[in-house]
């Protein structure tokens, strides 16, 4: 108690003197800042509410708008910053003086940048305050400050880009502290003028490896301002003295850089380079081929790549898929040759830029020929063929081509979409050959309309075997998706009606579960009554397949009644979809129909399906439906997702007793991942509860 | 010449030979650095230094341990226990004990045996350590946003182009299918004209742990270094790890953390890579309490060239209808892009088009850090570069202090110069705690 007392007499003592101060001071300007919201902040100190600073804040944005105000803002800031109010109102004001400071502030700022305790708060106003009376007196400043002072002068000089600081700041190149001179080295290259360049020259070379590259980068960076400046001849003469020293490969490379970007002639000096230098510095010029004239034949670059390393023909290679320059196609196709799987793989994917239809076959053949990654490229690269007679050349050529070249020319007909070719592919789908058959179906897949589905019925009817059965039927599907048109479920139906064949008769029926309509959803529905056990199991899927909920009653039904393994399933299935897309229900409602349903979950997938729908439920039942499972490993991973996610969603609404749930799941699943977890959802919890009490 | 220069980029020779050179010179590679279907001598792989093994500095290392053509072989953290666990991982996975730490990123950049580093740090350090990465001749995998503030961002970059370095932002959605596939619809007119595009973002502030409470700093954290160039603030536990975010002087709230992935598709759609906006103007919801201070509800509205808008927004239900993603607008209808591969159109139609030879096609990336790896080797652009990455957070810089001046203001992306306000100027940059600079 009575510490506190003494506490609160300090406080109010600090209080009167520093409202005296500030009294006093505002004799010296007028006020537009209150007295009242210079004491809000005053004792402010970290970790206290930030009200005050906002208002305070909000307050000064709202009077530099104008130039009077603003400067009176200032002068009231500078008073405070003479009080004694905390360190971090201060540095508080200091950043609103960021901002609206002017010239003005240099006085005080310059005090407080000089004390070790104020000189950050300082430097932050500082630096940003536009006016060569700033640089004046830094530069009078950076003699009298202490070392690690001096450090922050440099660097502000250096941000600034104070010409005037050059002299000064070079004289600290020679410091025998390293930290001086090292930001001294690095300042002159920010400021970057011919002065900087004098200065450093002589330091090129020095014996102390931190400090010399730190002299080489910024020997670069005034190289860099003189090219800016279009002092062309200066700056390269710079690049090329720094490329032809001793000098670390990342000095050498810039330089490089610097010396293509000074050079009048690029295209000469970038095949120049790339002649004579060593192999793990030509990827400077090499890559510089990017930025020449869009108009540049890029043919004399060609002409080097049989003679460069396979990295440098890498490297080429994918300038010329940039470029995208025809002129260089015929040195590309010899790279295909390539002994390199890399380089024969960069030639691939630069010829889907530049080849034609004439690279068709070549491309194919690799792309039958090979496996694994050129295979890949080959294919990707004849997808991407450029120019309005590929696609032409591609149907010219497939009659008279065969086996794997076949199958590529099929399978490119689908990877470019080329919907033209629907009747000269649906041809193949009768071809003795499996793989002919096979990638035909994928073909037509992509490139079947609404207005091919007719035609691909016709094909459901006549296929012969139960693997292409199921390869059109998903092809149908596919389509019917993709375009959903009422004339198309009319086709299906009357096909349905028409036919007595059981196997089309199902196929149909898990066709129209991908289609629409009341009327259809009865027929399937009739159909779940059938005798016919194939029958029956063919429109559970059709049902399944259905994109509304609204079938999930009959479903839930059949799922009770029936025998069949298989159908149950697949009625368990469909079950645990609808009910999870079925927006009318609540979160309880949802969780009651899932513990309907689990029952007839048999295997670890099905119960890893419905216990996942059930951790996307935020309901606090499905924390009850996921206890007896918290013990089995292979659904170990489902089951911890669903408490955090469960818990995570509901702390808010009820967060006592989401606390008790998780606490006892905590005590009952102790390995490291789920406590860590879990102790952390409880420590947010916590703190929500205590928010929501002192609120 | 500098005898160390042999050692570099000699891996990409090497690895292109590797196959015929384990035929003539057979030893024995531990299998757990076989990767799928190739083998390469560990000598030979690209080697992979780790600055920032965080939350997402983990997740980045363990994406390049699981390509078969790198290898990591060092990790840098100011925290010891990330640094232990960064470790024991990399170690775990090779068999060995050979991962080296590092407390001082500098040390790490010293190797001449690193080619590539991977950051993920408080936005706050970007700067200072990719150029550091930069100079020291490393390509380098950076998180998104490229960087804390718009001036720091375009030094990145000049110094990223200056040593002619590879660069690969961990804005990974350019990486995926649906955002591709959503872009290219839009590039390739499917929408018609853009007029529109809607950036929808989360709002508030996701509670990772810690408190406000300020306590000494644990000690396995150095702290004075975490703050780095952020103006000096005593520790607090929600101040630092994953937090930092909410935190202005560290971070930028939810805006910052997300318009490097959903604004940065805006852009990619729009073919607006290099570019950004004209004017800008927008509002926020600053919480006065508490010590995160990002706005936790924010709108900003956009004009770029040609009368384009953008409307990137945090807690609006009318942007994107209060979901993430992104959204474009045209005079023929709309298409919207998000997380978990969703695609929606107002014409469900053109959801099933192949984007034709003619057309144009963006890249398609095999993942993002294998498409890194491919472009450190073929040195071709990443899939999203530099350059790109410091765009897609400018329209979160200017956003924010259009929000925090209350105003409207013009920009000039070519000089990248805010026109007419010195006030709002002074916001491009931030002045750094003493000793640091970029």
């Amino acid at each position: 108690m009575l510490a506190k007392k003494i506490k609160n007499i300090i406080q109010s003592h600090i209080i009167l003197i520093t409202l005296s101060l500030l009294l006093l001071q505002s004799c010296s300007s007028v006020r537009v800042i209150s007295d009242e919201s210079f004491n809000k902040i005053s004792n402010y100190e970290y970790g206290q509410s930030r009200n005050s600073l906002t208002d305070f804040s909000n307050m000064v944005n709202s009077l530099a708008k104008t130039e009077e105000n603003r400067e009176l803002a200032e002068e009231n800031i500078l008073d405070f910053l003479k009080t004694d109010a905390t360190f971090a109102s201060k540095q508080f004001v200091c950043r609103e003086l960021r901002i609206i400071g002017s010239e003005k502030s240099v006085e005080v700022l310059s005090e407080m940048l000089l004390n070790e305790k104020t000189t950050n708060i300082a430097k932050y106003a500082l630096e940003n305050i536009p006016g060569s009376k700033v640089d004046d007196a830094l530069i009078e400043m950076l003699p009298k400050a202490d070392k690690s002072i001096q450090l922050g002068i440099i660097n502000s000089l250096a941000t600034r880009k104070s010409e005037a600081s050059v002299p000064s700041i070079s004289k600290l190149l020679a410091s025998s502290n390293s930290d001086i001179a090292n930001t001294a080295a690095s300042a002159l290259g920010k400021i970057g003028n011919d002065e900087c360049i004098n200065y450093l020259a002589p330091y090129l070379d020095s014996k102390n490896n931190i400090f010399r590259n730190i002299v080489l980068d910024s020997y670069l960076l005034c190289a860099d301002e003189l090219l800016k400046h279009n002092k062309r001849e200066e700056a390269n003469n710079i690049y090329e003295v720094l490329y032809n020293k001793d000098v670390p490969l990342n000095i050498r490379e810039a330089s490089l850089i610097g010396i293509i970007n000074s050079t009048d002639d690029k295209t000469k000096e970038i095949l120049s380079r790339i002649k004579s230098i060593p192999n793990e510095l030509k990827f400077i010029p090499i890559s510089k081929i990017r930025e020449l004239p869009e108009s540049t034949n890029l043919l004399d670059f060609a002409k080097l790549l049989p003679a460069l390393e396979s990295e440098n023909q890498i490297q080429l290679l994918s300038v010329f898929e940039d470029r995208k320059d025809k002129r260089v196609k015929s040195f590309v196709l010899k790279s295909l040759n390539s002994s390199n799987t890399e380089v024969r793989i960069a030639s691939i994917r630069t010829i889907a830029n530049i080849g034609d239809e004439t690279d068709i076959i070549a491309l194919a053949t690799i792309a039958a020929n090979e496996t694994g990654e050129i295979s890949r490229h080959s294919r990707a690269s004849l997808g991407l063929l450029k120019g309005n007679q590929v696609d032409q050349a591609i149907l010219l050529a497939l009659p008279k081509s065969e086996g794997s070249i076949k199958i590529e020319l099929i399978r490119t007909i689908g990877a470019r979409n080329i919907s033209s070719a629907f009747n000269t592919i649906s041809t193949y789908t009768k071809s003795e050959n499996k793989k002919i058959r096979s990638a035909t179906f994928r073909t037509l897949e992509e490139i079947s309309t609404a207005e091919n589905v007719e035609d691909l019925v016709k094909v459901l009817f006549a296929s012969g075997n139960n693997s292409d059965s199921k390869r059109i039927e998903r092809t149908i599907s596919k389509v019917l998706v993709k375009y959903p048109e009422n004339k198309n479920t009319n086709l299906l139906l009357n096909k349905f009606d028409s036919t007595s064949d059981v196997k089309i008769k199902s196929s149909l029926l898990r066709l129209l579960g991908f289609t629409s309509g009341a009327k259809i959803l009865q027929i399937l529905r009739n159909e779940l009554t059938n005798k016919n056990e194939e029958i029956k199991i063919a429109a559970v899927s059709g049902i399944t397949n259905w994109k509304t909920s609204e079938p999930l009653d009959d479903l839930m039904q059949f799922l009770t009644s029936a025998q069949n393994e298989k159908v149950k399933s697949n009625a368990f299935k469909g079950s645990v979809k609808f009910i999870s897309m079925d927006n009318k229900l609540d979160p309880n409602e949802k969780v009651n129909l899932y513990k309907e349903v689990l029952p007839f979950a048999k295997t670890s997938n099905e119960l890893n399906l419905i216990l996942d729908e059930i951790g996307h439920t935020d309901s606090f039942e499905s924390l009850e439906v996921i206890k007896p499972f918290i013990n089995r490993p292979d659904l170990k991973e489902t089951v911890d997702d669903c408490i955090n996610r469960v818990s995570w969603h509901l702390h808010q609404d009820d967060p006592e007793r989401v606390k008790e749930y998780v606490q006892w799941f905590l005590s009952k699943i102790k390995d490291e991942r789920f406590q860590t977890k879990n102790t952390h959802l409880l420590e947010v919890i916590d703190r929500y509860i205590t928010s929501k009490k002192s609120n | 010449m500098n005898k160390t220069k042999h050692n570099r980029r000699d891996f990409i020779k090497k690895t292109s030979g590797a196959i015929a050179g384990l035929a003539a010179f057979p030893f024995i590679i531990p299998s757990s650095i076989i990767g799928k279907n190739k083998i390469i001598a560990p000598s030979d792989k690209i080697k992979v230094g780790c600055i920032g093994i965080g939350w997402q500095g983990t997740g980045n290392m363990e994406a390049f341990l699981r390509e078969h053509d790198s290898v990591v072989i060092g990790v840098c953290d100011i925290d010891k226990n990330h640094l232990a666990n960064a470790k024991s991982i990399v170690d775990t996975y090779y068999g060995n004990n050979d991962c080296k730490t590092y407390n001082n990123y500098k040390e790490l950049l010293e190797r001449k045996d690193i080619d590539v580093i991977s950051l993920a740090l408080p936005d706050h350090w970007h700067g200072i350590i990719s150029i550091a990465a930069a100079k020291a001749g490393k390509d380098i995998f950076g998180e998104k946003p490229l960087s804390h503030n718009l001036m720091e961002g375009r030094e990145i970059c000049n110094a990223v182009k200056r040593y002619g370095r590879i660069w690969q932002t961990g804005s990974w959605q350019r990486s995926r299918g649906n955002f591709r596939f959503g872009s290219e619809l839009v590039r390739n007119g499917r929408i018609g004209k853009v007029h529109t595009v809607e950036v929808g973002l989360p709002s508030g502030h996701s509670d990772f742990g810690g408190t406000d409470s300020i306590t000494n700093p644990p000690k396995q954290l150095d702290y004075d270094t975490w703050l780095g160039p952020a103006p000096y603030a005593p520790y607090a536990s929600a101040r630092v790890h994953k937090s930092w975010r909410w935190h202005l002087d560290y971070g930028g709230g939810q805006l910052m953390d997300w318009i490097g992935h959903h604004g940065d598709i805006a852009h990619w759609g729009l073919g607006l890579d290099n570019t950004g906006p004209t004017e800008i103007s927008g509002y926020g919801e600053f919480p006065k309490t508490g010590l995160w201070n990002s706005a936790t509800k924010y709108r900003i509205d956009s004009k770029y060239k040609d009368g384009l808008k953008m409307v990137v927004a945090g807690g609006h239900s009318d942007v994107c209808n209060g979901t993430s993603g992104t959204k474009w607008i045209g005079d023929e209808g709309w298409i919207w892009v998000s997380r978990g591969e969703r695609i929606d159109s107002s014409n469900k139609l053109i959801l099933n088009d192949t984007i034709k030879p003619n057309e144009i096609h963006l890249l398609k990336s095999p993942g993002h850090a294998r498409n890194f790896l491919n472009c450190v080797k073929s040195r071709k652009e990443t899939i999203a570069p530099c350059e790109t990455a410091h765009r897609s957070a400018s329209i979160g810089h200017l956003g924010q202090i259009a929000m925090l001046l209350e105003r409207k203001i013009k920009f000039n992306p070519e000089t990248e110069e805010i026109l007419g306000d010195t006030v709002a100027s002074r916001l491009l940059g931030r002045p750094m705690r003493s000793p640091y600079h970029l």
